[in-house]
C-alpha cells in the first residue's frame, strides 16, 4: 500500500521510542515490588557464584558469597527449584549491583526494574523494525504503538524478568527468522540460533523457536529447490543452536542432558488457581482459561483488530490451500516472502495456542507464563489494520480512521495512565466489577508495598504491629524495601491469627478456599479497608474488633 | 509430495483437536475427579462431615429410627444365637 499518511514520517517512530523510554525512566520507581524480585536476585547471585568459581576474582567470590547468605528467605523455594531459570537477566542485574555497589535494598530492586523495562525497550525497537519487513512505515508505526500500549505487558515490563525478558528474544529471534527467509546468511543463522538457545534457556517453550524456523525451511524446499542450496547452512544453525544453548547456560554444565530433561518436566508448580469463580487445581484448567484471560485483559481495540486478522489470514491461507496445483507457479501456501511471514507467524501462533489449551500444561497468574503470545496477537492485529486501511483507501475514508485509531489508543493510553502503576492488572471494558473479582488479580503482590504504607500510615510505628496472611502472597519479600524502623514494627504471623492485629487479604489461595478453612477470617476480625483499581479489588485488610 | 505433506499435516492437527475435544476431556475429567477424591483436602473435608454429623447425632434423644432399632435388634439376636 503507498503511504501518504503523517505517520510514515521517520520522526514520529523516534518520538515514540523517545516518549516510551522517557515515561519508563521517570516512572519505575513507582512500582511495588513482586515476589518474583527476590528469587530472581538470589538466582543471580547463584550462578555469579558458580561462574565465579572457574576464576580467581577472589574479592568478586567473598562479595557474592555474602550477597547470598543476606538473601536467604523462608519463603524462597530451595535451590533445586530456582537454579533452572535462565542467567541471562539475572547474572547481568546482580553484576551491576555488583559494580554499582548498591547496598540498598530498594535501589537494587529499583535497578532491577529499570533494566527490565530496558529489556523491554530492545523488544519494541525489534518489533518495529520487523514490522518493517512486511508492513509500511505508517502501519508499522500503529503495529508499534499496539504492542507498546498492551497495558499488561507494559506494566510487566518493570518486574516481570522472564516472561517480558522472554518476550523481546522471542521479538529478536522473529526478526531474524524473516531476514533469514530473505538470505540465508551465515551471520543471521548464528545470530538466530544464539537467541533461540536463549529463548529455550529463559523458557523451554521457546523451543518453538528454531523448530518452527527449520520447519518453514523443510516447507519452502519443497517447492523451491533452490533452498536446498543452504542445506549445509541448515545444518551448522541445527549444530551450533545446542552447542549455545550449553554455553550459555550453566545449569546444563554439569550433566547437559539430565538437566535438560528435568527443566522440561518441572515447569510449574500444582497449585489451585481461582478462576472464574471457582477454585481449579492448576493441573486440570479448563480449556477457556487462556482464551478467556487474554479476551478480559486486553484492550477491545486489539482484540478487534486480531479477530480481524486472524479471519483474513486464516481465510487466504485456506483459499491458498484449496487452489494449490502442482502445475502452476503457486505451488504453495503463500505467494512471496511477506505472505509466508504471515503463514509464519499465524502457524506458529495457532499451534502454539492448540498445545497449551489442550495439553493441560499447568499455569497460574492469568496468563502470565504466555505473555510471549501478545508478540503474534499484536503481529496479527497489525495484518488486521494493514487490511482495514486498504479497505478505508478504496473508500477515502483513511482520515476518519487514523483518528478513529488515534481516539482508541488514546482511550487506551488513558485507561493505562488511570491504572498506574498496576496496568499489569488490567482489565478491559468488557469485564465487569463483579466478574473481575472472579479471577486472581494480584499474584506478584504489588499492592503489598501499598499495604504496608496504609499500615504505617493508621498504626503507632512505636508499637510492634502484627500482621496476619489470608492469602498466598509472602508479604516479607516486599517488606524487604522499607527502611529499617519501618521493618522493625511489622511483626508477620502468617496464619496465626490469634496474635494479628491486621489480616491481609486479596483472592491468591494455593488451596481450595471453599474446602480449606486455612485461609478463613476470624469472627473477631471485621473489614477495615479496601484497595481498588477499575473495580478490581487488590487486597482487603481486616481489623480485629475493638472490645 | 508437497500437497500430501500439508494433507497429512492438516488431518493430523484436526484429529488431535478432535481427539483432545473428545476422548482427551473424558480422561481429563476422570483424572481430575480420582485427584479430588484422593486429595487431602477432600479426606479433611469428608473426616469434617463424619464429625459434624455423629456430633449432631448426638444431640438426639435416639441414635436409631424404632424401626431400625427392631430390626438390628432381631438381627444381633439371632447371630447370638447361632454362634452359641
Amino acid at each position: 500500500m503507498k503511504e501518504n499518511t503523517i505517520f510514515n514520517n521517520k520522526y514520529f517512530i523516534y518520538t515514540l521510542f523517545l516518549l516510551l523510554f522517557i515515561t519508563g525512566t521517570l516512572t519505575f520507581k513507582d512500582y511495588g515490588i513482586g515476589i518474583d524480585d527476590k528469587f530472581h536476585r538470589l538466582n543471580g547471585f547463584y550462578w555469579l557464584d558458580y561462574i565465579l568459581s572457574f576464576t580467581n576474582f577472589n574479592e568478586t567470590k567473598d562479595l557474592v558469597k555474602l550477597k547470598l547468605v543476606e538473601i536467604s528467605d523462608y519463603t524462597l523455594p530451595s535451590i533445586q527449584e530456582f537454579n533452572k531459570y535462565s542467567i541471562i537477566f539475572d547474572v547481568p542485574a546482580a553484576l551491576i549491583e555488583l559494580i554499582l555497589k548498591l547496598d540498598n535494598s530498594k535501589q537494587f530492586y529499583e535497578i532491577r526494574h529499570f533494566l527490565n523495562f530496558i529489556f523491554f525497550f530492545i523488544g519494541c525497537i525489534y518489533f518495529y523494525k520487523l514490522l518493517l519487513y512486511r508492513f509500511n512505515k505508517t502501519i508499522s508505526f500503529f503495529g508499534c504503538v499496539l504492542f507498546i500500549i498492551t497495558p499488561r505487558i507494559y506494566g510487566e515490563s518493570f518486574y516481570n524478568m522472564k516472561d517480558i525478558v522472554f518476550l523481546t528474544f522471542l521479538v529478536m529471534g522473529y526478526y531474524f527468522s524473516f531476514k533469514c527467509f530473505l538470505s540465508y546468511k551465515i551471520k543471521n543463522l548464528i545470530i538466530l540460533s544464539l537467541i533461540s538457545a536463549i529463548c529455550i534457556q529463559i523458557r523451554i517453550i521457546g523451543v518453538a523457536l528454531p523448530l518452527s524456523f527449520l520447519f518453514f525451511y523443510f516447507l519452502s524446499t519443497l517447492s523451491k529447490q533452490s533452498d536446498l542450496r543452504n542445506l549445509k547452512k541448515i545444518i551448522l544453525f541445527i549444530i551450533i543452536t545446542p552447542i549455545l544453548l550449553f554455553l550459555t547456560w550453566p545449569y546444563l554444565w554439569s550433566s547437559p542432558l539430565n538437566n535438560f530433561l528435568e527443566v522440561i518436566n518441572n515447569w510449574v508448580p500444582s497449585i489451585h488457581i481461582f478462576f472464574n469463580g471457582k477454585f481449579f487445581q492448576n493441573d486440570f484448567l479448563p480449556f477457556s482459561y487462556i482464551p478467556l484471560w487474554i479476551l478480559i485483559s486486553t484492550p477491545v481495540l486489539h482484540n478487534v483488530l486480531f479477530l480481524i486478522g486472524f479471519i483474513l489470514i486464516f481465510k487466504r491461507l485456506y483459499e491458498r490451500l484449496i487452489n494449490i496445483d502442482k502445475y502452476k507457479l503457486s505451488y504453495d501456501l503463500w505467494r512471496g516472502v511477506k505472505e509466508k511471514n504471515d503463514v509464519y507467524i499465524s502457524l506458529n501462533f495457532l499451534i502454539l495456542m492448540v498445545l497449551v489449551v489442550f495439553l493441560n500444561i499447568r499455569l497460574f497468574n492469568a496468563w502470565k507464563h504466555l505473555y510471549f503470545v501478545n508478540f503474534y496477537l499484536i503481529y496479527i492485529a497489525t495484518f488486521g489494520l494493514n487490511n482495514i486501511f486498504i479497505f478505508a483507501k478504496k473508500k477515502s475514508k483513511l482520515k476518519i480512521l487514523i483518528i478513529f485509531l488515534v481516539l482508541s489508543m488514546g482511550f487506551v493510553i488513558f485507561k493505562m495512565y488511570k491504572y498506574h502503576p498496576y496496568q499489569g492488572l488490567y482489565f478491559n471494558q468488557l469485564t465487569s466489577d463483579n466478574y473481575k473479582n472472579k479471577f486472581e488479580i494480584d499474584f506478584t503482590a504489588l499492592s503489598a508495598k501499598h499495604f504496608f504504607n496504609k499500615i504505617f500510615d493508621i498504626t503507632n510505628q512505636e508499637k510492634l504491629v502484627y500482621i496476619g496472611t489470608a492469602s498466598w502472597t509472602p508479604l516479607n519479600r516486599t517488606l524487604d524495601i522499607f527502611p529499617k524502623e519501618k521493618r522493625d514494627s511489622i511483626v508477620l504471623v502468617g496464619q496465626d491469627f490469634q496474635r494479628a492485629d491486621f489480616i491481609f487479604s486479596n483472592n491468591i489461595s494455593e488451596v481450595d478456599k471453599t474446602l480449606n478453612d486455612k485461609y478463613d477470617i476470624p469472627v473477631t476480625f471485621n473489614k477495615f479497608y479496601e484497595f481498588k483499581i477499575d473495580g478490581a479489588i487488590l487486597y482487603t485488610i481486616y481489623k480485629r474488633n475493638s472490645q | 509430495m508437497k500437497i500430501f505433506i500439508y494433507k497429512s499435516l492438516i488431518a493430523a492437527f484436526i484429529f488431535f483437536i478432535l481427539f483432545q475435544i473428545t476422548i482427551g476431556a473424558t480422561l481429563k475429567e476422570i483424572k481430575k475427579q480420582i485427584s479430588f477424591f484422593s486429595s487431602e483436602e477432600n479426606i479433611i473435608g469428608i473426616k469434617d462431615k463424619i464429625r459434624e454429623e455423629i456430633i449432631s447425632t448426638n444431640k438426639k434423644d435416639r441414635y436409631l429410627d424404632e424401626n431400625d432399632a427392631k430390626i438390628l435388634r432381631e438381627f444381633i439376636n439371632k447371630i447370638k444365637s447361632e454362634l452359641k
